[in-house]
């Protein structure tokens, strides 16, 4: 007998419908699947055959052939134990629904024992489902809350094959699954600016970074802070607005990396080491996987060291960080995973880690610190629109008792710049100033005539490259969100004209 | 316990007795090729299937069905073409059986017949 069941599946952020077939014939006891399984498909067979014998139904001892349409897509991963196992029970007619059940959706991975276990993607998937107008999801109690943040289908948490099949057989449908009220637990980190003795002007700019997604490089000796500085952004970012979440959450969702959280509403902080490839930092694989880029989405990432990392991999950091996407493309898949980020790295200014310091003495020759900071090439550096040296710590500063600044008054400054930002666009394509355009920047009219007369001095002073011009003017403009000002004046330009220069000053 | 050879010759006579109950005419047993062995040859009406039968005391290692694997499957195969190229032997179709016995105690448990049991796909 002829059975067809609908589950889904998904390549990179998009979801297709899978159509599993299950013809059960006579002839030697066998089990095929067909419609280009991958490895992980095809070890659902015995999984499946454990799973159903041990919730007390009989494997028929035919001919089981299963089909997924559309036989095109590649299939892999783990989510069609479940409707595989149905099929075999319908065509072998072991089970009958007391409803039709066309249009419902079935995902889940099965134990030998028959619980169903949680997958990678739902959410993708339960958007596709919606689109397509299927309205029940049949899926693993873990996953259950994560597919019900996609409103109008309804989802229904089951545990076991044995579960399931009575929500299919029984006259008595349970309710559908309803979340526990999503606790938007404040999980701010227990880091706080406070522990950063001294190093204000570090603080302000990171502060500048964290309200317009400013890309920063914080540039020093050794044991001077960086790290302990930038491992506090997090901290003084705001919440992911609704949409913000939805993107973030889908990307973690089909990396796996959900980790039982329902949905992603911090920002968030990723810091690979610097062994890292090119392809995990970017994503790649077979069908191509969100890199560590993609996982910052809205968030930071920061690399620690930066001159350490292979430059091939720092290179391929320049195209997603203007496209804001990120397009793989592999054999089997091309594609588009977002990447907006923050990059915020950490840099000794020499190989010794000394030059500069005003405490110590360089023991790099010249060739040497060019050779070193020559791993972070013109192009990259040019991206960067906020870097920073940060000094040694003095002595005072590092004993004092008197509280610098917090993240919690930071924080605060950079949720009012955020919601100016926010006011201004009103677009959902722009969101921080960061994305500004020169056309946005000129037709908001938002310079101050004398400012705009002094960043075209310091232009050709300065011998600023063009993308550096409308950086400025971009930093510029997060700064004069912070202290609350509609026109961008002369300070403010001054102010984001330092972050630019106080690198190039000494040739790196 | 009745030995294997036992086991299978008591299956092979169950599985014949069975099957011309059912209509088949026999038309050879116990064919043997360089290739292996078919344990019957029969027509059912005009179908010429060659018929394997597998016995077992039972079922706790798998069916007796499921023991017809790929490379019995594939000697099967072989050894009936050597068949058709010996015997001049008119067939509208052909088709494997398999016939599956269940004996416990020299009793015959179970008796029951695979029709198209797996078809010759492939080269050989």
């Amino acid at each position: 007998m002829l059975s067809k069941i609908y589950s889904c599946c998904f390549i990179g952020l998009e979801g297709h419908l899978v159509e599993i077939e299950t013809y059960i014939s006579s002839g030697l006891p066998s089990f095929n699947i067909v419609g280009l399984p991958d490895i992980s498909v095809n070890e659902s067979k015995e999984r499946v055959r454990s799973a159903i014998k041990n919730s007390g139904f009989s494997f028929p001892t035919n001919r089981i052939t299963v089909n997924m349409a559309p036989a095109d897509i590649r299939k892999e991963g783990t989510y069609y134990d479940l409707p595989i196992a149905l099929g075999v029970l319908l065509s072998s007619e072991q089970i009958k629904p007391v409803e039709p059940i066309e249009d419902v959706v079935f995902i889940g991975e099965l134990s030998l024992g028959g619980k169903l276990k949680k997958v990678n993607g739902i959410l993708t998937m339960a958007i596709t489902m919606k689109e397509l107008g299927y309205r029940k999801l049949i899926l693993p109690s873990d996953n259950a809350d994560e597919a019900c943040m996609i409103d109008g289908i309804e989802v229904y948490a089951a545990s076991s094959l044995e579960q399931v099949v009575g929500f299919l057989c029984d006259e008595e449908r349970p309710a559908a699954h309803s979340p526990k009220a999503v606790q938007n637990i404040e999980c701010l980190s227990d880091l706080d600016y406070l522990e950063v003795k001294g190093q204000e002007n570090a603080k302000r700019a990171l502060e500048i970074a964290a309200a317009g997604m400013h890309n920063i490089i914080l540039i020093g000796p050794p044991g001077s802070g960086k790290t302990m500085l930038a491992k506090r952004l997090p901290s003084i970012m705001p919440d992911l607005t609704q949409q913000q979440a939805l993107e973030v959450t889908k990307i973690y969702s089909i990396a796996g990396k959900l980790k039982g959280k329902a949905m992603v509403h911090r920002p968030p902080f990723r810091a690979p080491h610097h062994t890292i490839s090119a392809a995990s930092l970017v994503g790649g694989g077979k069908i191509p996987k969100p890199g560590e880029i993609s996982l910052s989405h809205h968030g930071v990432l920061f690399l620690d060291e930066m001159p350490e990392f292979p430059k091939k991999t720092l290179e391929a950091l320049r195209q997603p960080m203007e496209n804001e996407t990120v397009t793989i493309s592999r054999v089997n898949a091309t594609l588009t995973y977002p990447a907006k980020f923050l990059l915020a790295a950490s840099a000794n200014p020499c190989p010794c880690g000394y030059h500069g310091d005003t405490g110590r003495e360089c023991r790099c020759s010249p060739g040497e610190i060019s050779r070193y900071f020559g791993k972070i090439s013109g192009p990259l550096l040019d991206r960067i629109d906020l870097q920073l040296e940060v000094g040694r710590v003095e002595l005072g500063d590092l004993e004092s008792n008197a509280a610098g600044t917090g993240s919690a008054e930071m924080k605060e400054r950079v949720m009012k710049a955020r919601e100016m930002q926010y006011n201004r666009f009103m677009r959902k394509d722009t969101q921080y100033n960061s994305q500004l355009s020169v056309k946005d920047i000129e037709e908001m009219g938002m310079m101050d005539p004398k400012a705009l007369d002094f960043l075209r001095r310091a232009y050709s002073r300065l011998a600023l490259s063009a993308r550096g011009y409308v950086k400025i003017m971009k930093v510029a403009r997060t700064i004069a969100d912070l202290s609350g000002k509609t026109m961008v004046e002369t300070g403010d330009v001054a102010e984001a004209l330092q972050y630019r220069i106080s690198c190039a000053k000494d040739g790196i | 316990m009745a030995s294997k050879k036992e086991i299978g010759d008591i299956g092979e006579r169950a599985a014949r007795s069975y099957i011309e109950g059912i209509g088949y005419n026999i038309l050879d047993v116990n064919y043997r090729s360089k290739y292996g062995e078919i344990d019957i040859v029969a027509y059912d009406g005009t179908t010429l299937a060659f018929i394997e039968v597998k016995s077992r005391r039972s079922t706790r290692y798998g069916t007796p069905g499921e023991a017809v694997d790929w490379n019995k499957q594939k000697r099967m195969i072989k050894t009936a073409m050597a068949y058709l190229s010996q015997n001049r032997t008119f067939y509208s179709q052909l088709r494997f059986d398999v016939v599956e016995v269940i004996i416990k105690e020299k009793e015959i448990k179970q008796v029951r017949l695979i029709k198209d049991a797996f078809q010759s796909v492939g080269r050989f």
